[in-house]
C-alpha cells in the first residue's frame, strides 16, 4: 500500500474516531443539557420551599443569638422577657425542623446530597437542643439568716430547724433553667446553621 | 398542767389583686387548727396569718405542703415568733 493511500486512511480514521467523539460528547452535552434544565424546571418549582428553608434558617440563628444574649445577662431567671425570647428561639426552631423534612418539603430531593445533608444535621441538632427542658414551674425557696437572702433547694426547707433562718420565703414561680453544657452546643448550632446558610445563598444565587 | 409545745409564726402572703378576701377565708375555714389569724393588710403582703403547730416540721409542711400549694398564693414569707418574749413583756407590765 503506498504511503499516500496509508494517509488517506489514516486522516479517515482520525476523521471517524473525531466524529465519534463530537457524537458522544453530543450525547453528553445534551443529556447534561436536558438534566440542566430538569433541575432548573425543579427548582424553579420549589423555590418558594428553598426560601423557606433559608429563612426558617436564618430566623432560627437569629432568635437563638437573641435568647443567648439575653440568657447570658439576666439575673432573674424568671424575667418574663427570657420566656419570651426562649418561646421565639423554640419556635423558629421547629419552623426549621418542618422546612427541611421530607414529608413538609419534596423539595429536599433536588438539593444537592451534601447540602441536604447539612441541613439534616443542623435538624438533628436542633432537635437535641429542643429536646432539653429548660421551662420549671414550682416552687423556690430562700432564707434569711443574717442579711440578704440565700436560696435553698426546696426539698430542705422541711429538715430547717428552729432558729436556723430569720426568714423563710417560698415563691412559686417558672423558671427558664439553665444548661450546664448550653454555649458549646448553640455554637455547635450557630456553626452548623451559618453552613447551610451560606450554601442556600449559593443555591438561591444560581 | 403542762403545757403543750407550740410553734408560732407570722405568714406573710402575697396573692394577686383582689384575691386577699378569698385567702383569709380559705386560710380560716381550711385549717381552723392551725390558722389563729388571719387578715389582709395594705402594704408589701396581702394576706398576714398568725400560725401555731406542735413543731417547727409541722409549720414547714403546712407553708410548703398547703398554703404555697393553693393556687391563688404566689410568695410566702415566714416568721417565727421567739417563744415567750410576748408572755414575759405581758408579764412584766
Amino acid at each position: 500500500m503506498s504511503p499516500t493511500a496509508l494517509a488517506a486512511l489514516g486522516a479517515a480514521g482520525a476523521a471517524s474516531i473525531a466524529a465519534m467523539c463530537s457524537i458522544v460528547i453530543f450525547i453528553f452535552g445534551q443529556r447534561k443539557s436536558l438534566q440542566n434544565d430538569h433541575l432548573q424546571r425543579a427548582f424553579e418549582k420549589h423555590l418558594d420551599r428553598y426560601e423557606k428553608v433559608f429563612v426558617s434558617a436564618r430566623s432560627a440563628q437569629d432568635s437563638l443569638h437573641n435568647y443567648r444574649a439575653i440568657s447570658s445577662k439576666v439575673t432573674d431567671r424568671s424575667d418574663p422577657f427570657l420566656f419570651q425570647v426562649l418561646t421565639i428561639a423554640e419556635n423558629a426552631c421547629h419552623e426549621y425542623c418542618l422546612a427541611v423534612t421530607w414529608s413538609h418539603n419534596p423539595g429536599m430531593l433536588y438539593l444537592s446530597v451534601e447540602l441536604e445533608g447539612a441541613c439534616l444535621r443542623t435538624r438533628n441538632l436542633l432537635l437535641k437542643w429542643l429536646g432539653v427542658r429548660r421551662m420549671y414551674a414550682g416552687e423556690v425557696a430562700f432564707v434569711r439568716r443574717t442579711g440578704d437572702l440565700e436560696a435553698i433547694p426546696v426539698q430542705a426547707v422541711t429538715a430547717l430547724a428552729l432558729g436556723d433562718y430569720r426568714e423563710l420565703r417560698i415563691e412559686t414561680r417558672r423558671l427558664v433553667l439553665k444548661e450546664d453544657n448550653e454555649a458549646k452546643r448553640l455554637e455547635e448550632i450557630d456553626r452548623s446553621l451559618s453552613k447551610v446558610i451560606a450554601e442556600l445563598k449559593k443555591v438561591m444565587a444560581y | 398542767m403542762a403545757s403543750r409545745s407550740v410553734v408560732s409564726a407570722y405568714v406573710l402572703i402575697t396573692v394577686p389583686a383582689k384575691n386577699s378576701g378569698d385567702l383569709v377565708n380559705t386560710l380560716l375555714e381550711d385549717y381552723p387548727q392551725f390558722v389563729r389569724e388571719a387578715e389582709a393588710v395594705y402594704g408589701e403582703a396581702d394576706v398576714i396569718a398568725r400560725i401555731e403547730t406542735t413543731s417547727v416540721e409541722e409549720l414547714h409542711q403546712l407553708v410548703m405542703e398547703k398554703i404555697q400549694k393553693l393556687p391563688i398564693v404566689t410568695v410566702t414569707r415566714t416568721f417565727i415568733i421567739i417563744p415567750n418574749t410576748h408572755r414575759g413583756q405581758a408579764g412584766r407590765a
